[in-house]
């Protein structure tokens, strides 16, 4: 049996004024996870991924439903009871207590003893190196800090599940990393089922164990970094996930393994568009598999190249992004040290044949096999 | 003038020439008054002509006045009264609406508790003068259980009590209200980690929402002890011969002694006793409650 189990939760927010529909916040969430895992739910703002996450928590009560953990069904129990913490995303620190205040609050209303309460706080504060603040209070402490904090306050509750809402994005980039090391030592130490909430789809990748990707409250695939990545269920998620994210070409399935998009055709391999023929699909590449074949002249047609000039090359170090645009379509390229046309020239792109998604033009869906 | 001051005028000329008609107000209204309240304090009693300085004479007479005693008395006892019920009232009166879940219902009662500070003092003695006349509604409901009717405005016992009540009433609203906007501007997830930490409502209040509202306390604490000895409308609309020497505050003092006496110069001394006192208790409230900490 799952740890945290979630089973068809639908939350629905009232509608605020007459002829307003009510709004789906979350819609037949079914999510099955184990001690130990950590779960990223992720998606753009209004996805619900909060919303699920609170009502994991119990500060919002599913409308359908059932949400149990560890075996217990835990509806109709208080958040307190339920044994989870919680990081919000604004650190809800109290602001009227120093560091180990904030940290004991939660365990004095516990019917832990006081030798026991001061054990867990000398060990968390030591874990996450709050030995130096205790006697601060919030105001006095930088966003880093109270990050710490904040996960500290979890910590010290060793909870069954631990919930975490965007506890990255009031932090610079530096600290982001050195935050996401903390969670990642936490998570292992705690071996809690730990579910993480974040628009950020970087963060979901370097994360999570599975990740769960929502939009308009309803789950779009759940997997881990790789298979969602490598094989996207459909075209929300494959234009969601990656940066920059996947090409979507609209297009005409011509026959079994040819689509005709952007006035080229391009032949697929291994993938038999059958039932599709003759109907708008969508032609998904990831930038980095169009390849620069050449510039200008040099290389006579072959299918699945497309001719074009940059309309902006991003130098990033190690690698390049080419954007250009074939019959307004705005398309990216990744490269990789290889050598850039001169300025003004025309670029040959290769889209390579096996590396090319079909998603069904009317569901969005993505076609049969599994492309790596 | 120090060349920073005059540079910065220099810059923001637009924004000094705005400031202009408030400099003056305040001039023409307070210093101006103020000053010369001061210098009548030590004049003649006289209202035209000239006024011959007298010294000290003025503060004698006031100080050995057994009315201007009886009203010292009477305004330390209405003022800091009031001063500890609207303040205590107030607070509790948000701490009870923030605990309203139905948002009209609290909404309801508070515009209702507001109310009455919108009404002009001779509104609200009217109003009480009908409730507490002898036949007004709280002797109907005294007859109900069969009490005799009470001349409530008339009995000196109940003087004080009354005017204290009409007080709380038309302001209890008011700074609840101010409470209030405080209570709200906590950040709602210091909640939501309050209740998944297991904090009952109690001490949520005990913890989270009074260290929040220690700011708007003080401001209150500060601005009910600059009122302590300025009771006057109230009591003016309340006032007649059964209950005066009950309710006469200091300001009733200085306006009876200057205005309806034409003892300018000891009613100035009166109020100069009264800023002096005013400043004492600011001074003593500040010190009190460390209003200058955090």
């Amino acid at each position: 049996m799952a740890y945290l189990e979630l089973r068809n939760v639908t939350k629905t927010y009232a509608s605020r004024s007459k002829g307003e529909k009510a709004l789906a916040a979350v819609r037949d969430f079914n999510l099955q996870a184990e001690a130990g895992e950590l779960v990223v739910l992720v998606g753009p703002s209004g996805c619900g991924k909060s919303t699920t996450l609170r009502m994991i928590a119990g500060l919002d009560e599913p409308d359908l439903g059932e949400i149990s953990i560890d075996g217990k069904i835990v509806n109709n129990v208080h958040p307190k009871d339920r044994d989870i913490a919680m990081v919000f995303q604004d650190y809800a620190l109290y602001p009227h207590m120093n560091v180990k205040e904030n940290l004991a609050f939660g365990l004095e209303n516990t019917r832990l003893s006081k030798g026991e309460i001061e054990k867990r706080i000398q060990e968390a504060s030591s874990f996450l190196e709050l030995l130096e603040l205790m006697d601060r209070f919030p105001k006095h402490l930088s966003g880093g800090e109270r990050q710490r904090v904040a996960l500290g306050r979890a910590l010290v509750r060793q909870p069954k599940a631990m919930l975490l809402d965007e506890p990255l994005s009031n932090l610079d980039a530096k600290l982001r990393v050195v935050t996401r090391k903390n969670i990642n030592a936490i998570h292992k130490k705690l071996e809690a089922v730990m579910v993480y909430v974040t628009h950020d789809q970087v963060e979901a990748m370097t994360l999570g164990d599975r990740i769960v990707v929502m939009d308009q409250g309803v789950i779009q695939q759940i997997a881990d970094p790789r298979t969602l990545y490598a094989e996207p269920t459909n075209v929300f998620v494959a234009g969601f996930i990656g940066t920059p994210p996947m090409n979507l070409i609209p297009g005409i399935a011509a026959d079994s393994s040819h689509i005709e998009a952007l006035g080229y055709r391009f032949s697929l391999e291994g993938e038999d568009l059958g039932p599709l023929i003759g109907k708008r699909v969508i032609l998904g590449i990831r930038p980095e598999h169009i390849n620069v074949v050449g510039c200008g002249d040099t290389v006579a047609y072959e299918p699945n190249i497309l001719r074009a000039a940059a309309d902006m090359v991003e130098f990033l170090g190690e690698q390049s992004l080419i954007h250009f645009t074939v019959n307004n379509a705005e398309l990216c390229c990744r490269t990789f040290g290889e050598e850039l046309c001169r300025s003004g020239s025309e670029y040959l792109f290769r889209f390579t044949p096996e590396k090319l998604h079909v998603f069904d033009g009317e569901t969005g869906r993505r076609l049969g096999g599994s492309h790596g | 003038m120090d060349k920073k001051l005059l540079g910065r005028m220099k810059k923001y000329k637009f924004l000094y020439f705005l400031f202009l008609p408030i400099a003056v107000y305040f001039a023409v209204f307070a210093y101006y008054p103020f000053i010369k309240g001061i210098l009548l304090s030590f004049q003649e009693n006289r209202l035209i002509g000239n006024r011959p300085f007298v010294g000290t004479s003025n503060y004698e007479a006031v100080l050995s006045d057994p009315d201007f005693l009886q009203s010292v008395k009477n305004s330390l006892i209405i003022g800091l009264t009031d001063m500890v019920l609207y303040f205590v009232l107030s607070l509790l009166l948000a701490l009870i609406l923030n605990e309203v879940f139905s948002a009209l219902l609290r909404k309801t009662t508070q515009t209702i508790a507001y109310l009455p500070y919108l009404f002009s003092w001779s509104v609200i003695g009217g109003v009480w003068a009908l409730v507490f006349d002898l036949r007004g509604m709280a002797n109907l409901v005294l007859g109900f259980f069969e009490i005799e009717p009470v001349f409530f405005l008339a009995e000196p016992a109940l003087a004080r009590p009354l005017v204290i009540g009409m007080g709380v009433w038309r302001s209890v609203g008011y700074f609840s209200l101010l409470y209030a906007v405080a209570i709200v501007a906590i950040g709602p997830s210091l909640f939501e980690a309050a209740r998944i930490d297991g904090a009952g409502r109690l001490k949520q209040i005990r913890k989270i929402i009074l260290p929040a509202l220690r700011g708007t306390m003080k401001t209150i604490a500060v601005f009910l002890a600059i009122g302590v000895l300025t009771h006057f409308d109230e009591i003016y609309v309340m006032v007649n011969p059964a209950n005066r020497q009950r309710i006469r505050t200091l300001l009733l003092y200085v306006y009876e002694t200057g205005i309806l006496n034409f003892k300018t110069g000891t009613a100035s001394a009166g109020a100069a006793l009264v800023m002096a006192g005013t400043l004492i208790i600011t001074a003593a409230t500040r010190r009190l409650i460390k209003y200058d900490k955090e």
